[in-house]
């Protein structure tokens, strides 16, 4: 991998030049304040105390919200666009195929939500440990993550090749698909969204299951049947949207 | 035996040795193959015999074998198992007061092997009445029941509603025993009164049932409850003509702590006046009983206005120790009444059960007397303890500082974030790879991880659970205190508690939680002799209150004496504890009286009236005392103070009407429930309260 032209590219831009950091610092910036506040603001209604207690799902939601945008912005390139060069130049001018790219976007994409999570692991785990959260728990939290960024940031990369020219297009599409599955899906049912599901894991709680002509699916089977066949529709668009560009 | 060794028999009876055993039918006479038919013995009278013979030998052999596997292997087979008959005996021979805990003696009878196992008893509390959805309380007694033995236990059980049948469990792994009981065959509304009398004479008590809805109930001393809280739903325990001998310690214990929790006793004199001369019962009278003799007694005037007198009554000759004497006849104390705590004993000296008295017409009524008193019991005031004082507790950074890291939390916070700018920063200043970069973050997230975790799991003195204490110790005079101890139990991490109660414990409630109550029940592990402990499970994060009374010596004693303007107050703290923020409060002024140490002793004066300037700038009621401006430095007695103890626009108004109120919190108080384990922290806050009605000017 590391002579492939297009991952040393990405490295470059994000790592040497530092164009990168600042996805980084945002990550650290948002989480730490949350985790801080959370812990030292607390507040209690009648039944519940909602502070400390909820300290690492609070944090973990929040890094998954992050995780996931930041793993689409980044895969879309929206930091430091210019720096990057256009996927013409690597499939028709430098005729490398169209797998070698996808291999190195991945790659870089796969490196960058594992670097997110290895930063922000600390705050997390110290989470964890003040809201008493069993340890495998929280490492169970940190594989949900990483899945979660992978199978979302595809769609990142398979917008990037689609509407590469065309970065508003790509920009709104991105953010419609973040808001949309991430946030408004849990209005339609609930164990599809990420967020409902990383909460009912840490809670202890079953959700409701799916009956589906005639038979009930387990709501974790369905939760991760979607989002394979999701993360695995993007990576197929990826690839398709590669090979077009390279003919 | 293991099952292995069940199995070693079972190959035993399959053996060729065992199976040879060769023909035991007479067809087998004529058997070729018979074995004996081949030895060497050709009769066939000898061969039948012989035969006959062997055949019977396996038939022994072979039940043996099977005896013997059945008995190892473990099969449901009813020799192997105990076999439990369940007798469960309620209250006072049948009877209890509905709402008030009760004995509930088990007989536990065991016909088959020794059977070690639990005693369970599930009643159900909360519901309708207590503003919340039932929840179930698990009573548990471990027991031993040898081979073809009877056992008896007592427990004290206290359900809040008995529409659901009370249930007896006894489980053990050779035994299973079950028996439901439907409570509202046996409870009375009102309080029980308990009679114990060895006399026959007992036709003047019997007149005592005819008070409204109270039930007389005659017993013996062994079936007295050696658990205080088990005399709950008595009001009055009446004693006459009886030798208290045969009491158990823990009989005797119980019934103390009964009595200064509340309780009252009557004791009647009777001719056997050494019965009352016992240890045992005298350490009840308020009198020193010496013997007795003919009085002319005199109860009160008769109808026609003028005095009646019976002459030649029975009466015990006494002398008086303590209390107070209402009535006197010839030179002796006839009724004495003395209090103990928040109970009562009343003394008479007269014989009733025998002449002349035990003909007196109106010696019902007389009795009637005995049982109300003359000043009617004023409950204490009760602390606000729920929810929202709660919240407002583990809301405060005293409490909050206890469990919650935040300090160390933020400096973690900052040494890494500056550590992760710094690497790549530094990085670039030295012209590092990007793979020694990579190598510096991930040491630096390895590190930081590792003991930030240890530092806030394991390290940082942040206990499993906090335990809360608070207690206000309200005055009854005499030297003795109504602890009324408000709980809270709050858990860090999912694990079970286990609470346990001080001797002397009276009464534990838990504050109705709607959100809680379907969870796992709680446990109460009643061992005998009234110790009980509390074994209940919470989740992380999860807490519990309760209310619990207990009345305790407390030796502190206050005299207050209104004179004209001016209030007399006299303090002498025999107590083992310090008082420290003490204040005396009168109506629209205070005073403060710093610390009163163990030992001291001092009266002071103050004024009643206000000054002059500030009775035209008050604005508050001249007859109220008002809490409002007090303040702590501790967050926490402060929230306890304001909201649990003296509750702005509280529910009592006891010192809203011309009262002085003293108070001061107790340095270090004793605590009343704990749990033995270090990790769980335990807070304990303690006001002693002496609320003193001044139009009455009533001396405390």
């Amino acid at each position: 991998m590391s002579h492939n032209p297009v991952w040393r590219e990405s490295i470059a831009v994000f790592f040497v030049e530092g164009h990168g950091y600042q996805v980084y610092f945002y990550l650290l910036a948002i989480l730490a304040p949350v985790e801080f506040l959370s812990l030292y603001v607390p507040s209690l209604d009648a039944q519940k105390w909602s502070g400390s207690a909820s300290l690492f799902k609070v944090c973990a939601i929040t890094l998954l919200l992050l995780l996931v945008y930041f793993s689409l912005r980044v895969a879309n390139q929206e930091f430091a666009p210019w720096r990057f060069k256009p996927l013409k130049h690597w499939l028709r001018e430098q005729s490398y195929s169209a797998a070698l790219v996808s291999q190195a976007q991945l790659a870089f994409l796969s490196a960058h939500v594992a670097l997110s999570l290895l930063l922000c692991a600390p705050l997390l785990v110290w989470a964890g440990a003040i809201s008493r959260t069993p340890l495998e728990r929280v490492g169970v939290t940190f594989l949900l993550l990483l899945f979660y960024g992978l199978s979302y940031g595809v769609w990142g990369l398979a917008a990037l090749v689609l509407w590469e020219r065309r970065m508003e297009n790509r920009q709104v599409f991105i953010r419609c698909l973040f808001v949309g599955l991430v946030i408004l899906s849990a209005l339609f049912y609930l164990p599809v969204n990420p967020v409902a599901f990383v909460l009912a894991y840490l809670g202890r709680q079953e959700l409701a299951p799916l009956t589906l002509f005639g038979l009930a699916w387990p709501a974790p089977w369905i939760h991760f049947t979607f989002h394979l066949l999701f993360g695995g529709a993007g990576f197929a668009l990826h690839r398709w949207g590669l090979r077009r560009e390279a003919l | 035996m293991s099952f292995s060794a069940a199995k070693a028999v079972f190959a035993c009876c399959q053996s060729p040795r065992v199976t040879a055993g060769g023909c035991y039918s007479l067809k087998s006479i004529q058997n070729a193959e018979c074995r004996v038919q081949k030895s060497k013995w050709g009769n066939p009278n000898l061969h039948f015999a012989l035969c006959i013979r062997q055949s019977a030998l396996c038939i022994v052999r072979r039940t043996i074998c099977l005896l013997a596997a059945l008995f190892f292997s473990g099969l449901p087979f009813s020799f192997a198992h105990a076999q439990i008959l369940i007798e469960p005996r309620v209250g006072f021979r049948g009877l209890f007061q509905l709402g008030r805990p009760f004995p509930l003696e088990i007989e536990l009878s065991n016909s088959g092997r020794p059977a070690e196992g639990v005693l369970e008893v599930q009643v159900w509390k909360g519901g309708a009445t207590k503003g919340g959805a039932p929840f179930a309380v698990n009573y548990r007694r471990e027991v031993f029941l040898p081979a073809q033995a009877r056992k008896t236990v007592q427990l004290t059980v206290d359900p809040d509603f008995i529409s659901r049948p009370l249930a007896i469990t006894f489980s053990s792994p050779t035994a299973r025993a079950a028996k439901e009981l439907d409570l509202r065959r046996y409870f009375a509304p009102a309080p029980l009164l308990l009679l114990l009398s060895e006399s026959n004479l007992l036709a003047p008590l019997a007149s005592l049932t005819t008070a409204p809805q109270s039930r007389m109930i005659t017993v013996s001393p062994g079936e007295l409850a050696a658990d205080p809280r088990a005399l709950l739903g008595v009001s009055h325990v009446i004693l006459y003509d009886q030798s208290m001998r045969d009491l158990s310690r823990a009989q005797l214990s119980a019934l103390d702590t009964w009595l200064t929790a509340g309780g009252k006793m009557i004791i009647i004199g009777s001719l056997n006046f050494a019965l009352y001369q016992e240890a045992s019962l005298s350490r009840f009278l308020p009198v020193r009983v010496t013997g007795t003799r003919r009085i002319t007694f005199t109860p009160h005037a008769g109808k026609d206005g003028r005095p009646f007198a019976i002459a030649g009554v029975l009466a015990q000759e006494a002398k008086l120790l303590n209390g107070k004497a209402l009535t006197e006849a010839d030179g002796i104390p006839v009724l004495v009444e003395a209090s103990r705590g928040r109970g009562r004993i009343v003394y008479l000296a007269l014989d009733i059960g025998r002449p002349p008295l035990s003909r007196w017409d109106g010696l019902a009524k007389y009795l009637q007397t005995l049982l109300t008193p003359a000043v009617p019991d004023e409950a204490s005031p009760r602390s606000e303890w729920n929810d929202a004082v709660f919240a407002q507790l583990v809301a405060s950074p005293t409490f909050i500082s206890t469990y919650v890291p935040f300090g160390s939390l933020f400096f973690a916070m900052l040494l890494y974030l500056t550590g992760v700018a710094l690497i790549p920063w530094l990085g670039q200043r030295l012209r590092l790879t990007l793979r020694k970069i990579l190598i510096g973050l991930f040491i630096l997230v390895a590190a930081g991880t590792v003991a930030g975790y240890l530092q806030f799991n394991r390290g940082g003195n942040i206990p499993d659970g906090v335990l809360m204490s608070s207690t206000v110790l309200e005055s009854s005079g005499d030297g003795y205190v109504e602890a009324q101890a408000n709980l809270a139990l709050f858990s860090t991490q999912p694990r079970p508690y286990d609470l346990r109660m001080e001797r002397g414990w009276m009464e534990l409630t838990p504050v109705s939680n709607r959100v809680r109550e379907t969870q796992e029940p709680a446990v109460v592990q009643q061992e005998g002799g009234g110790v009980s402990r509390y074994h209940i499970p919470l989740r992380e994060w999860d807490y519990r209150l309760f209310r619990m009374r207990q009345v305790d010596r407390f030796p502190l004693h206050l005299e207050f004496e209104a004179q004209g303007d001016k209030l007399s107050m006299k303090i002498n703290n025999q107590s083992n504890k310090d008082l420290f923020n003490c204040w005396l409060l009168v109506p629209g002024q205070r005073f403060d009286l710093g610390q009163i140490a163990r030992g001291a002793s001092w009266s002071r004066t103050f004024p009643l009236t206000l000054p002059k300037a500030q009775a035209e700038t008050s604005v508050t009621r001249a007859d109220a005392v008002s809490f409002r401006d007090l303040s702590f430095a501790d967050k926490t007695r402060d929230i306890l103070f304001h909201s649990s103890y003296f509750p702005q626009g509280g529910i009592d108004v006891r010192w809203a009407s011309g009262a002085a109120v003293f108070f001061g919190w107790v340095k270090h108080p004793e605590p009343r429930v704990r749990i033995d384990d270090p990790r769980i922290q335990s807070q304990d806050y303690a006001l002693f309260r002496a609320i003193v009605p001044l139009n009455q000017g009533e001396d405390e």
